[in-house]
């Protein structure tokens, strides 16, 4: 009887666990994400990825973003305009050196979601919509930056462009 | 005529090749900075015997137009278009799988001057000893 009560013991141990995991809603971020920005001139990506992801399509109402990049990482293929983009004239990397989003609400929209939040850029906190989709387990979405709105270089609104289309891919695993 | 400028146009390039492959590799082992996909062995020699031929065509034709004073426009030609070649690395935009591209005027700009150096270097070879 002993013999079975462990043995019952174990299987549901291991059963729980099991369920545990299939149950989690956190997802680390691949390495092979990408997260560009084209505003014509200048266009680029930025590395620096980091922040926790909890998603669960089916639960959206506990599923959360959060998560930031490192504007130093900022890559437009050109020495010189990333010193330029890392100066305090434009992003200020040293004083804000982290553009980050956080969630407040994920909501299913008509193709795929909305994550509404707070994108915090350059020292201004503005609330944006971030749509998304979520496939074989890759974060895709895209949004319009207006760098106008974040303060960075009014004094010259002409001097590149103004709205930059962010693009984000962002693969994950559990 | 031209003869002479075009061989002296291609020994100029070799010699402005080899440097330039030398100076690409103590680049990298100093900076560990790769750039081999834009800029290695062949682009280093097409690029580089391509500006000597360009070299020898502005030569020949500045000895047939400007006669006595050719050589000394000549050479501030050189110069002068050595350096506003400068502007070509400084501004060019790499594609973003490419680390680092602060580090790529480093490579760049000196090999600039190569062809200019190359050409002046064997010039006495090739000069005409009639002038």
């Amino acid at each position: 009887m002993k013999k079975h009560f462990y043995a019952f013991a174990a299987f549901v141990v291991l059963f729980a666990s099991a369920f545990t995991a299939f149950q989690s809603m956190d997802w680390k971020i691949s390495e092979n994400y990408s997260v560009k920005f084209d505003g014509g001139d200048p266009s680029g990506e930025f590395k620096g990825l980091k922040g926790t992801i909890s998603f669960d399509p089916n639960n959206l109402k506990d599923s959360k973003f959060a998560v930031s990049i490192d504007v130093a990482t900022i890559n437009t293929g050109n020495g010189m305009k990333n010193t330029h983009a890392k100066s305090d004239k434009w992003l200020d990397a040293e004083k804000y050196p982290l553009i980050s989003f956080t969630s407040k609400e994920i909501t299913k929209a008509a193709s795929g979601y909305q994550a509404k939040g707070i994108l915090d850029m350059h020292g201004v906190q503005k609330e944006i919509s971030l749509p998304f989709t979520f496939d074989g387990n890759v974060f895709t979405g895209s949004i319009s930056v207006n760098r106008m709105d974040y303060n960075i270089n009014t004094a010259e609104p002409n001097h590149g462009g103004q709205v930059m289309k962010v693009d984000i891919n962002v693969p994950v695993s559990k | 005529m031209f003869k002479n400028d075009f061989t002296h146009g291609i020994i100029a390039g070799i010699l402005a090749s080899i440097a330039g492959i030398i100076y690409s590799h103590v680049y990298f082992f100093a900076n560990e900075a790769n750039f081999s996909s834009i800029v290695n062995v062949f682009s280093i020699i097409g690029l580089n015997v391509s500006a000597c031929i360009v070299i020898a065509f502005l030569h020949a034709f500045s000895v047939k137009w400007l006669k006595k004073s050719a050589e000394l426009v000549f050479n501030l030609v050189l110069s002068v278009l050595s350096f506003a070649l400068i502007v070509v690395p400084l501004s060019i935009t790499l594609p973003l799988n490419i680390q680092f591209p602060e580090l790529f005027p480093g490579l760049v700009v000196p090999m600039m001057f190569f062809p200019s150096i190359a050409w002046l270097t064997i010039n006495p070879v090739f000069s005409n000893p009639e002038k």
